[in-house]
């Protein structure tokens, strides 16, 4: 079987894990996402004052792209979960791969869904731009 | 051979959702800067671009890897322990953080226009 880019539980069966994960292995996966969930809801937040401020559809885009991005990031957590677990109860190599690849698949798309709503919230904004005149402010 | 095909087609099936994304990020940056665009929208083109090219350059990356940790044969765990590995992880994250921030800027500085004091 190759290996097919599933670190995680090869990594501590290295380290004499015997498939499982160890505390350390779930903190660092918390703590690697970390930037990533910070940014999102800083999105969230960003899109949302804007939208109390009088924005309209490009910021509830951006809201809505945000949270589906932020939501695409929370479930790297139970991907990196699951897998360690179905070794566990055992599974087979094959089976596990194909799980973490499927999950990691429908992750990416929902992750895509996000990126396309955030420029989307962008196309938005730059149409608005371009019917309403506006004025930029300056950049210091 | 086989299992050598099977490991980069599962790897480009991961990228391509993301791909499409940025690539239609692209596209759209491309259509505003001809329809006018300013330093937000060439901000946005070089997001797009970079983001583009990370998850690009990622695949590129573990196919060439897969191929010659087969051709020496290696394990690929030790493949990513190696310095080529890190240095190029390193430059793909250089990448992606580059793209990021010049997201973000755009973002800001779109989203930031406001309409002048006199107008309706």
């Amino acid at each position: 079987m190759p290996y097919l880019g599933f670190p995680v539980e090869v990594q501590s069966q290295e380290a004499g894990g015997g498939g499982m994960m160890g505390i350390l292995e779930y903190l660092m996966v918390l703590v690697a996402s970390t930037p990533a969930l910070a940014l999102w809801i800083a999105v969230i937040i960003y899109g949302a004052v804007k939208l109390h401020r009088g924005g309209g559809r490009a910021e509830r885009f951006l809201i809505a792209g945000g949270s589906i991005k932020l939501i695409g990031n929370l479930l790297i957590i139970p991907t990196v979960f699951l897998a360690p677990w179905l070794f566990h109860q055992d599974y087979s190599t094959d089976y596990v791969s194909t799980v973490h690849t499927g999950l990691t698949i429908f992750r990416n798309v929902i992750s895509m869904a996000g990126i396309i709503c955030l420029i989307y919230a962008f196309w938005v904004k730059f149409n608005k731009r371009n019917s309403e005149p506006m004025v930029s402010l300056p950049d210091n | 051979m086989e299992t050598y095909v099977q490991t980069v087609e599962i790897s480009m099936l991961r990228h391509v959702p993301e791909l499409i994304a940025w690539g239609i990020g692209l596209v759209l940056a491309i259509i505003m800067l001809r329809r006018g665009g300013v330093k937000a929208e060439k901000l946005l083109l070089a997001g797009c671009s970079l983001m583009f090219v990370a998850p690009l350059s990622s695949l590129l990356m573990n196919n060439w890897l897969s191929q010659l940790a087969l051709e020496q044969d290696m394990s690929y765990i030790d493949m990513m322990r190696s310095p080529a590995w890190i240095v190029l992880s390193i430059v793909i994250g250089v990448l992606s953080l580059a793209g990021l921030v010049c997201l973000i800027w755009a973002f800001l500085s779109r989203f930031k226009a406001r309409k002048p004091a006199g107008a309706a």
